[in-house]
């Protein structure tokens, strides 16, 4: 898995396009300030994220090449394989709690973007992964070719042990 | 410098992400969208913060003896762990540290390079960071401006620093 984030001198490649280094504090910090500016923080950071995902996944296809079609045409197993790609990104470790034909349920353990919160002994009163949510978003709405609307409905932020995100199919994002 | 394993990326001993650099302009355009220029000063206190608290912390920047070593080595190890952000390749080219005045120059920012043909400095996000990771550094506050940038046609995002 680790063969599709490639190191060329001191650059890092996924699917051979460039990606950055964001350590998780820079991230705390540049979601703080854009709260604390704009009015709709959360869609922006969930609009974001997926949008981010959405050219990950152009450039995932790319890279298959031939075999793409073969895994985009069982969605269950492409899902199941952009998920692992996802987990070597750093923002946790993601898996699929649940699946059924309405719904998803995903679980991320160790969220970086709610992780600081908890080094900072910050309690949130409503969940903060609105960029994870979009990636989310975006990771199924490119491999079940339907909109789709994903809420968190846990957060480590909040107290919880994990982040929870429901995927429910069908549902404008 | 870089450790990647499954749902954990190290880089220089703190945990990070990997992200398309897209992720970042695409957050500065939806804030600029909504805010106009004033996206400049968010995204510029957003990397200064971050890199206030952090500069410090690097593993590399603790193993030197704060008290004996010379500030240009500090300032010399963080951009060799800036240059491990895959975001271009960073060189300091003035280091005057009487004057508190510093140049910086970034081949191949990933922030500005979809902005290329814009015509416009891109990097304030960057600027940020090197303001907050230098004046943590040398002890006392300096502010950041980006006087070139790939953005606007020139060959490489330069950014200077002065004392405030």
């Amino acid at each position: 898995m680790v063969d599709y984030i490639q190191k060329k001198m001191k650059n890092l490649f996924l699917f051979g396009e460039q990606v950055s280094v964001l350590d998780i504090r820079s991230f705390y910090y540049l979601k703080k300030e854009i709260e604390s500016s704009v009015k709709n923080p959360d869609e922006i950071l969930y609009a974001t994220g997926k949008d981010a995902v959405r050219e990950m996944q152009k450039s995932f296809v790319k890279f298959l090449g031939n075999s793409a079609p073969l895994l985009m045409s069982d969605p269950g197993n492409a899902l199941g394989e952009f998920i692992e790609v996802l987990n070597y990104l750093g923002l946790g470790e993601i898996s699929i709690a649940e699946s059924a034909p309405k719904m998803i349920k995903f679980t991320v353990r160790h969220s970086a973007e709610a992780q600081e919160f908890v080094n900072l002994r910050e309690r949130s009163k409503f969940p903060v992964c609105h960029a994870i949510a979009g990636i989310l978003a975006g990771v199924c709405e490119g491999v079940l070719r339907n909109p789709v609307k994903c809420t968190e409905t846990r957060c480590i932020s909040c107290g919880d042990d994990f982040c929870e995100f429901v995927i429910k199919k069908g549902e404008m994002g | 410098m870089v450790s990647i394993e499954k749902g954990l990326v190290v880089v220089a001993g703190e945990r990070s992400v990997l992200i398309p650099p897209t992720f970042i302009t695409a957050l500065q355009d939806r804030v600029m969208k909504e805010k106009g220029e004033e996206w400049r000063k968010i995204f510029y206190q957003a990397g200064k913060k971050a890199m206030e608290r952090l500069a410090p912390t690097y593993e590399m920047i603790m193993l030197i003896p704060r008290n004996s070593a010379p500030k240009k080595k500090l300032i010399e190890e963080l951009v060799e762990i800036w240059s491990w952000m895959s975001c271009g390749r960073p060189e300091v080219t003035k280091i005057d540290l009487k004057n508190n005045n510093f140049v910086f120059r970034l081949y191949g920012s990933t922030i500005a390079k979809p902005y290329i043909g814009r015509g416009d400095m891109m990097c304030d996000y960057l600027a940020g960071m090197i303001a907050g990771g230098f004046s943590s550094i040398i002890g006392k506050p300096l502010k950041c401006k980006e006087v070139r940038c790939i953005a606007n046609g020139d060959e490489f995002c330069e950014f200077e620093l002065k004392g405030v």
